[in-house]
């Protein structure tokens, strides 16, 4: 019982992050799950103070931070060049901007004003995990893995063709 | 005699994992590799088209599925 209460407010003290984020951020990871045959991403994570996703230190860390202009998030994933498996990944969500949850997610409703929905840009980053790289091409904009995000836009929490094809690609 | 005998096993086991430990810190950092991916905020480009595109692997990097369980730590 103690244990829901703590976890309850840590929530909410996610630095620059809405209430709502972190279920969020899970939800995203999850999307990506569901489409492979193995459960990689742990169901229970856990809820950090100091942990920073832009360093190389053991721990996949998802975390709202400083990144240059122009920059909505960035992932970054470490790899043994040797065996080509992945050992680590930190993901960053600027703080230069407004983030907000979706509550329908429908981005057509507007829900979101001036702010970036968590989810959607968080199913996106999620992609860079797996190793799915971004598309630029006009074509692609409504695939998850499109490289630019835009306010209020939700299209990207629900996987395209093309994703489901590349995470396919990657993990048969 | 048996103490005797438990002190020098002690201290060459750790003189052992002292240099393996050593070995393994030294050649940790040249071993590992780091991919960036940024996201940067642009208007869509008119209409979502198709989504008929494949995204695509990053030259056959992946985590190794059915054996590892990702913990991720949100700040």
């Amino acid at each position: 019982m103690e244990n829901r209460c703590c976890k309850h407010n840590l929530l909410h003290q996610l630095k620059g992050a809405p209430s709502g984020a972190a279920a969020a951020i899970n939800a995203a990871f999850e999307t990506w799950d569901s489409k492979i045959g193995d459960d990689l991403f742990n169901d229970n994570f856990k809820i950090a103070t100091k942990e920073t996703g832009s360093k190389y230190d053991g721990k996949n860390v998802v975390s709202f931070g400083r990144l240059g202009s122009g920059i909505i998030a960035q992932t970054t994933v470490w790899y043994n060049r040797y065996t080509n498996e992945i050992v680590e990944f930190g993901m960053v969500f600027s703080t230069a901007y407004k983030w907000g949850i979706d509550s329908d997610g429908e981005g057509s409703a507007y829900t979101l004003t001036n702010a970036f929905d968590v989810q959607n840009i968080a199913t996106h980053e999620a992609g860079h995990t797996l190793m799915l790289d971004d598309l630029y091409t006009s074509a692609a904009s409504a695939l998850t893995m499109y490289g630019y995000g835009d306010y209020g836009e939700t299209y990207a929490r629900t996987l395209g063709a093309g994703d489901i094809s590349g995470i396919k690609a990657i993990y048969p | 005699m048996n103490k005797k005998f438990f002190s020098i096993f002690l201290i060459v086991s750790t003189l052992l994992s002292a240099s393996i430990l050593s070995g393994i810190v030294y050649a940790y950092p040249d071993t590992i590799r780091e991919k960036v991916f940024t996201t940067y905020l642009v208007n869509p480009i008119g209409t979502p088209g198709t989504d008929s595109y494949n995204a695509y692997g990053y030259s056959g990097i992946h985590w190794k599925t059915g054996a590892v369980n990702i913990i991720y730590y949100i700040n």
